[in-house]
């Protein structure tokens, strides 16, 4: 997986609660991200623009009011290094061990929270 | 489109502290690359890799791309925060992974100079201080 992007299957989730921005990419309907350019383009029968994992985190932020942090847990253990996320307002995440994880199941919590509103 | 991109002096700055690789945007093949060429950014439609580089052109870094870089080379964390008094406004702070110590704490020293009123500029202002901070080592 590209790890610029949203997931697939997030993607979908954020078609679906409104986001309708052009993306730099997208993907078919096997899941498969596209290749070629698609930023002059607005959308493809049976695609899904693929956002950047910055623009979701904005999207987020501008239209719901949704702010997170993705922080370093500073544990005295140095041999559990862990990176947790906090989304304004509710508690702090699991813990996860690399930044992209997190970074992306904070994804998955935002795309909760608002379908839940 | 633009926004996605840190600005050209900022892109600049990352060449000179080693990031060479195009880190392209996109699928499998290797994607799609933004530059900035005389300051202005443009698409090239194809990829990209610094050998194929025309004079005067620089690789346009998406800001997760520039985050990722301090994060991975580095091993400097960026956290971008928010606080609400009367209204909202961001800030951030600098974590050393390595050493699992704040380089910059403003969220303990109580904002001031450090708060912003808007999420992309305490994001530039974080990018700015993390170059100044690696090219003062």
């Amino acid at each position: 997986m590209n790890k610029e992007f949203v997931t697939y299957e997030q993607a979908l989730a954020l078609k679906e609660l409104g986001f309708d921005e052009r993306c730099f990419s997208r993907y078919y309907e096997s899941g498969k991200l596209a290749d070629s350019l698609s930023y002059l383009h607005h959308n493809y029968f049976g695609q899904v623009n693929a956002p950047l994992k910055q623009q979701a985190f904005r999207w987020f932020r501008e239209n719901h009011s949704l702010q997170h942090e993705i922080v370093y847990d500073m544990s005295d253990d140095l041999t559990n290094r862990v990176y947790v996320y906090t989304v304004f307002g509710t508690d702090r995440s699991e813990e996860y061990k690399t930044y992209e994880e997190a970074e992306l199941e904070c994804i998955k919590k935002l795309i909760e929270i608002v379908k839940q509103k | 489109m633009n926004k996605e991109f840190i600005p050209y002096e900022q892109a600049l700055a990352l060449k000179e502290l080693g990031f060479e690789s195009p880190y392209p945007i996109g699928g499998y093949q290797g994607g799609k690359v933004f530059y900035y060429e005389k300051g202005e950014l443009y698409y090239d439609g194809r990829p990209m890799y610094s050998s194929d580089a025309h004079s005067g052109q620089l690789l346009a870094p998406l800001y997760q791309q520039a985050f990722r870089f301090f994060r991975e080379k580095y091993k400097l964390q960026q956290i971008i925060w928010s606080g609400k008094i009367s209204t909202v406004f961001y800030g951030y702070d600098i974590l050393n992974i390595d050493e699992q110590e704040f380089i910059i704490n403003n969220s303990e020293n109580g904002g001031g100079e450090c708060d912003y009123a808007i999420y992309e500029e305490a994001e530039q202002a974080c990018l700015d201080k993390l170059i100044e901070i690696i090219k003062n080592k």
